[in-house]
């Protein structure tokens, strides 16, 4: 049985450990992560923090993007890892765009309200309408749950 | 960041990243689990900056096996305190600070160091001296950061103020003026000026009083500088500052940082026939 050991580091070897303890809670939406999988997220999660020049210096992100996105309607077990995948990498892209002043919660939480709502499972929507304007709003100093966009 | 301790690995590599995260945690309130490379180099630097503190000025050990975290709180304790001794030391000093009318030195105590003490951030970059400082004090602190560098440059201020209050007004700014009409607008050192022309006069007549500089006289004083090596002239210069402020053991070392590139500075303008255009 694959237990991670080839991982490079101790918190990637613990990060694969959780995530695969993960299937248990997905099981319910008919999904699942093989440990191929799991590495493959967890060397993309190198590579998108490295490319964002940002350090996870506690809980990595994973595991809170999986129980977030696991009950999402347009999510199945054919496009779970690819999609968990784009969505760490939007998830750390807009951490900087935002330049932090959204917390990880709260990028979360509207993240997955747009992918189900607005974007329809459409990662491109999610990635270059709404949060390019949650961003934006952000930055503008606005309430990150202030939503006006209907109000026009 | 503070240089060195990247790569002096005495202790355990596990508990400085205790350290930092746990600043990261405080810097972001809880509400991110990462934050961008220069986060975490700024608060690296922050961990490091209290070590430090706590090596130099609390006598803390670090080595193999010891407590890095209780280290750094200790250190960081020793940073806000002298955080709070130099602000009360500035306090002191500021009613009866006064610039001569220049403005880098004004706007450098002035405006600059209330603004220093408004946003320095001993928690998370205590290494940081954020003021801008324009005035250059005599004594070298280039290695020195954040608020050790204030404080000895605090330190340096308050010596050569103590300096230019012995001495009238009037005076210093006749000599301010007669070196350079636009003093007020240039950057330099007050205190520096000052002395050199004390130097040359108590060198020339005897003492430091405004007579104006004879001919004769300035020729004399010509012909005996080319007539010396910089390293007798200095030990001149620096018996004279020790003659005239010697029981002020602090003030005439301050003083004597000048010395030399006064003595080199008089040396050459004699040797060229402009020697009264550096003693004023």
């Amino acid at each position: 049985m694959d237990t991670g050991n080839d991982l490079e580091f101790t918190g990637e070897k613990r990060l694969f450990t959780e995530l695969m303890d993960m299937n248990e809670r997905i099981a319910d939406q008919g999904l699942a992560l093989t440990a191929a999988d799991v590495k493959i997220l967890i060397e993309d999660r190198r590579r998108v923090l490295r490319e964002n020049e940002r350090i996870e210096f506690k809980d990595a992100i994973l595991p809170k993007l999986i129980q977030a996105f696991s009950d999402s309607p347009y999510i199945d077990r054919e496009n779970f890892r690819d999609t968990v995948a784009e969505l760490q990498e939007i998830f750390f892209f807009y951490k900087n765009e935002s330049r932090d002043i959204v917390g990880d919660d709260e990028l979360i939480v509207f993240m997955k309200k747009e992918f189900n709502g607005p974007a329809g499972g459409s990662i491109e929507y999610l990635e270059g309408t709404s949060l390019e304007w949650y961003a934006q709003r952000s930055c503008d100093g606005y309430a990150p749950g202030e939503d006006d966009r209907h109000d026009i | 960041m503070h240089p060195g301790r990247m790569i002096d690995m005495t202790y355990d590599a596990g508990e400085m990243d205790g350290i930092v995260t746990m600043l990261a945690d405080e810097y972001t309130g809880g509400r991110s689990s990462s934050v961008t490379y220069e986060i975490a180099g700024q608060l690296i630097g922050a961990a490091n900056y209290c070590l430090d503190m706590a090596e130099k000025d609390c006598g803390a050990v670090i080595s193999a096996g010891t407590k890095l975290m209780s280290i750094y709180e200790k250190g960081y304790g020793s940073v806000v305190e002298k955080t709070r001794s130099t602000q009360a030391k500035y306090g002191k000093m500021i009613g009866s600070f006064t610039s001569f009318g220049n403005r880098a030195y004004e706007d450098t105590i002035v405006s600059g160091m209330p603004a220093f003490f408004r946003n320095y951030d001993p928690r998370f970059c205590p290494q940081d001296h954020i003021l801008m400082l324009d005035y250059p004090v005599i004594s070298r602190l280039e290695k020195l950061n954040g608020i050790k560098r204030i404080s000895s440059y605090l330190d340096c201020v308050i010596i050569e103020q103590r300096y230019l209050s012995m001495i009238p007004d009037g005076y210093v700014r006749e000599v301010l003026r007669k070196w350079n009409r636009d003093y007020e607008n240039m950057i330099f050192n007050v205190a520096a000026v000052v002395h050199r022309s004390v130097i040359g006069r108590a060198l020339a007549h005897g003492s430091a009083d405004m007579t104006p500089y004879g001919r004769d006289e300035m020729d004399a004083l010509a012909a005996r500088i080319c007539g010396l090596d910089i390293t007798s002239l200095r030990s001149l210069a620096d018996n004279m500052t020790d003659r005239m402020i010697g029981e002020d053991a602090e003030l005439a070392t301050y003083l004597k940082g000048d010395c030399e590139d006064m003595c080199v500075e008089m040396k050459t303008a004699a040797e060229h026939g402009v020697l009264d255009r550096v003693l004023v």
